[in-house]
């Protein structure tokens, strides 16, 4: 397979993705201590700040998720198949405009209905916010939305034109029909996969979302909120399930750099995506386990495909990392030791996931700290990391691009603060303590008092992360 | 006409019928005089065929066409003229994105449309039923997964002729 | 006690990995093999790691599901006390506010307006069951308190600016 070279105004488009998804990153990371710190009581936030930071926490921390991960699918995937710089600006222009629109709601038109926006509370304030801030937020989402549909809608060409069917793309002949053809590499697979549930996903978020923007015009047209609530989850579980699809294309292309070991598609590995790809689409009833309401049979699909869904991937990654590495002679570096770490942030945050994903255990732990604590757990330490190995590699290859002390204490100060901040997440959902309360009874201060401790830490190392960053491709720049 | 007796059939036969007519006029004017039209020509083309569509897509306007006779023969005129005979001469010439971009906005907006004429609680049409407009929508909701299982399997199945060869496109313009 | 367990589990599980990760990445820079046999036994490991989790969570899976919360019918003879719940913003209106440690109650849980979350606490803060409440729908939710006392009710739905003061209480008699 012969690797295309990435033309200039890519590479620029992706440095200025990487310097938006890291200076995002550190605000909402601002945020979220900024709401553990209320919670523990060390602050004082009125309720109404809370839930706007709250709503921003979350619509930031998924948008800009979506961001990083296309940033890494897009640089890697541009190496086999022709994709247009012009789209990718696109994308990344409308969703700045989405963003910001999301943001006036937020910030000017105090809409606090968290990211989730379930029908109907985006039209239903009680006066805290108006209609008109719902619609702009409502809006801003679909632009965002726009905007990654137009990714996707070149990918999926791009794909199409060099392997002639996401069938081939997948690797379906290599897996069904024992075709001799080399198979699609794993960057190839992983892009179709999310270039597929992701379309699916935006699609029934677009329409949900006019459904809403209509209602709050209209409200003479009800929506079923059970409805909404299935159309929502839906595409909000599946988006955020493919921002970490996307971001591990990082570690199956660059490990192989450090140990000159090949990361290549063998069948069992297309078996795992292809498996992963119908089960990502159908394991979203998960999140409904507590509407009874629901028909039976959905919920205990939702419970089986929790325990299946995430495993075919998950097991040929973690396994596959670990042979990659094994006595390898690898070189540690901040690239290397981040995307050896946010494998293990992935598989380990699917620990609590799947436990919270057994329906009588969720009948005791939905809604409460459990819930962050476990996607916490794959998007701090797994996602995130990945996204920052994957900066750490770009501007490696520049003169001045050798790790010191600096970024070896910041790997680990990362690591283990994020572990920390997880934990009293996952202690604090053992304890019953709610998510998404703005005060806190006295007796659950102390847990969200010492997580801020853990956040802070977590936000000065990924701040080492981002400024290493920024600083060097100046100096990249400066140079050439 | 019979077709108009009934909302479904006027909606999702006649409505169609008459666009294909324009479609096969225009597709028989490109394969006499071979019309070739350009990228920049083609989008407006699809803009106003897309515009017309969802005019025509309205309660109001359905219920107008039955009334007065101008509205009548605007119907019969612009549904072959200004949707069916561009969607022949310009589809093949806008790019797969576009193409893509045009597909997911219609799934989106029959979604949409399918939803507004099962729950709206008024009639939105002189002439047709409430019943018979949820019925509409029923069948819209049935076209629009039509619709997406079927992009979405020739996605699967489709072989790309560029790629059969197996050379990689370089005539896309990749900047 | 579900909630320790869980809580037990994630700890052990993760350590494990943790030690796993640890384990071969201390090592990984020390000494260069060729990756062919190590390719070899990491994809027999795969193999014998799949089937054995097949053998551990299809069991796990299937006595859960015996545990669903959804079964509300009861036996004709059966002492149900059965209480309506509605969820307002920002406040709870429940028809009866009592209950007693003999007796199951059934709630029929809606809401008047946007989604709330009807969780159950005990007088150690602990969810002892929960469900959602819905406009439009009604979920009925079968509970069997473990002993008497005081119990809160808490919304665990983002409900808008009061959500988190939205709590009543029950008295439960032995």
């Amino acid at each position: 397979m012969n690797v295309m070279p990435l033309p200039t105004g890519g590479k620029r488009t992706i440095y200025t993705m990487l310097v938006v998804f890291s200076s995002v990153i550190l605000l909402m990371m601002i945020a979220g201590l900024v709401m553990r710190l209320s919670q523990g009581g060390v602050i004082t936030l009125p309720a109404d700040m809370f839930y706007k930071l709250l709503t921003a926490h979350g619509v930031g921390m998924v948008g800009i998720a979506g961001l990083g991960g296309s940033t890494i699918m897009w640089y890697f995937l541009r190496q086999y198949v022709q994709l247009h710089t012009s789209i990718l600006i696109t994308t990344l222009v409308l969703f700045l405009i989405g963003v910001s629109c999301i943001l006036a709601s937020i910030f000017l038109g105090d809409f606090a209905g968290a990211w989730t926006f379930l029908f109907p509370l985006p039209g239903h304030s009680m006066g805290v916010w108006t209609n008109e801030a719902a619609i702009l937020f409502l809006t801003g989402l679909l632009i965002v939305g726009v905007a990654f549909v137009l990714f996707y809608l070149d990918a999926g060409r791009a794909i199409i034109q060099k392997y002639g069917s996401f069938s081939r793309s997948l690797g379906w002949p290599q897996l069904f029909s024992n075709s001799s053809d080399e198979a699609p590499p794993p960057t190839v697979v992983a892009s179709t996969m999310v270039t597929i549930v992701n379309s699916l996903a935006l699609v029934v978020g677009a329409s949900i979302l006019i459904m809403m923007i209509i209602n709050i015009l209209n409200p003479n047209f009800t929506i079923d909120p059970l409805l909404a609530k299935n159309m929502i989850y839906f595409f909000g579980h599946t988006f955020i399930n493919a921002t970490i699809y996307m971001a591990i294309i990082a570690v199956y292309e660059i490990l192989p750099h450090y140990t000159n070991r090949p990361w290549k598609s063998n069948r069992i590995f297309l078996a795992a995506w292809t498996a992963s790809s119908i089960m990502v689409l159908i394991v979203y009833p998960h999140h409904l386990f507590m509407d009874f309401a629901m028909p039976t049979w959905m919920l205990i699909m939702g419970q089986v495909i929790s325990y299946t869904s995430g495993f075919p991937v998950l097991l040929v990654t973690t396994l596959g990392t670990l042979a990659i590495i094994y006595r390898s002679g690898i070189k540690w570096d901040a690239a290397s030791a981040l995307l050896v770490l946010s494998v293990f942030g992935w598989a380990g945050g699917v620990i609590p996931a799947v436990i919270d994903g057994t329906i009588s255990v969720n009948q005791v732990m939905h809604n409460t700290m459990w819930v962050p604590g476990h996607f916490h757990f794959y998007l701090i330490i797994g996602m995130i990391a990945m996204v920052f190995g994957f900066m750490y590699f770009l501007i490696k290859d520049s003169n001045k691009g050798q790790d010191n002390a600096l970024d070896r204490v910041s790997f680990w100060v990362y690591t283990l603060s994020a572990t920390g901040f997880v934990f009293m997440f996952l202690a604090s959902g053992k304890e019953g303590i709610a998510r998404r309360f703005a005060i806190h009874f006295p007796e659950w201060q102390s847990y969200s008092a010492v997580a801020s401790i853990f956040a802070l830490f977590v936000i000065v190392a990924a701040a080492v992360f981002s400024l290493r960053f920024i600083f060097r491709l100046n100096a990249k720049k400066l140079m050439s | 006409m019979v077709l108009q007796q009934n909302m479904l059939s006027h909606m999702l036969l006649q409505i169609p019928l008459l666009i294909l007519i324009g479609i096969i006029i225009g597709l028989s004017l490109n394969t006499r005089y071979h019309i070739k039209v350009t990228y920049s020509y083609a989008l407006p083309g699809l803009l106003i065929a897309s515009f017309s569509l969802l005019f025509w897509m309205l309660p109001r306007s359905l219920d107008a066409s039955l009334s007065y006779p101008s509205y009548a023969v605007a119907k019969f005129t612009t549904l072959p003229l200004l949707i069916g005979i561009p969607l022949a001469l310009c589809w093949h010439a806008i790019t797969a994105i576009t193409k893509g971009f045009f597909i997911t906005q219609i799934i989106s907006m029959l979604m949409v449309l399918a939803w507004l004429y099962i729950e709206s609680p008024i009639r939105l049409c002189n002439y047709y039923l409430i019943n018979e407009q949820q019925q509409l929508g029923y069948a819209l909701l049935f076209l629009t997964l039509f619709i997406s299982i079927y992009y979405s399997s020739k996605l699967f199945y489709c072989t790309h002729p560029s790629s059969r060869e197996n050379t990689t496109d370089e005539r896309q313009d990749v900047s | 006690m579900l909630q320790q367990t869980s809580w037990l589990i994630t700890i052990i599980l993760v350590t494990l990995l943790a030690i796993i990760f640890l384990f071969i990445a201390s090592s990984a820079a020390k000494s260069k093999e060729d990756y062919a046999p190590v390719q070899k036994s990491a994809y027999l490991l795969r193999t014998k790691l799949f089937v054995l989790s097949l053998l551990v969570l299809i069991p796990i899976i299937g006595y859960s599901l015996t545990k669903l919360p959804y079964d509300t019918t009861m036996a004709s003879n059966e002492r149900v006390k059965i209480v309506t719940a509605v969820g307002h913003q920002w406040y709870w209106e429940l028809s009866d506010m009592t209950a007693s440690v003999k007796e199951d109650v059934i709630y029929k849980v809606t809401s008047a307006d946007v989604n709330h979350g009807f969780a159950i606490y005990n007088a150690d803060l602990e969810v002892i069951a929960q469900t959602q409440a819905m406009p439009t729908y009604t979920n009925e939710l079968r509970v069997r308190y473990p002993k008497p006392g005081r119990y809160k009710i808490l919304c665990l739905e983002y409900c808008g600016l009061a959500h988190h003061a939205m709590i009543t209480e029950i008295t439960v008699s032995p």
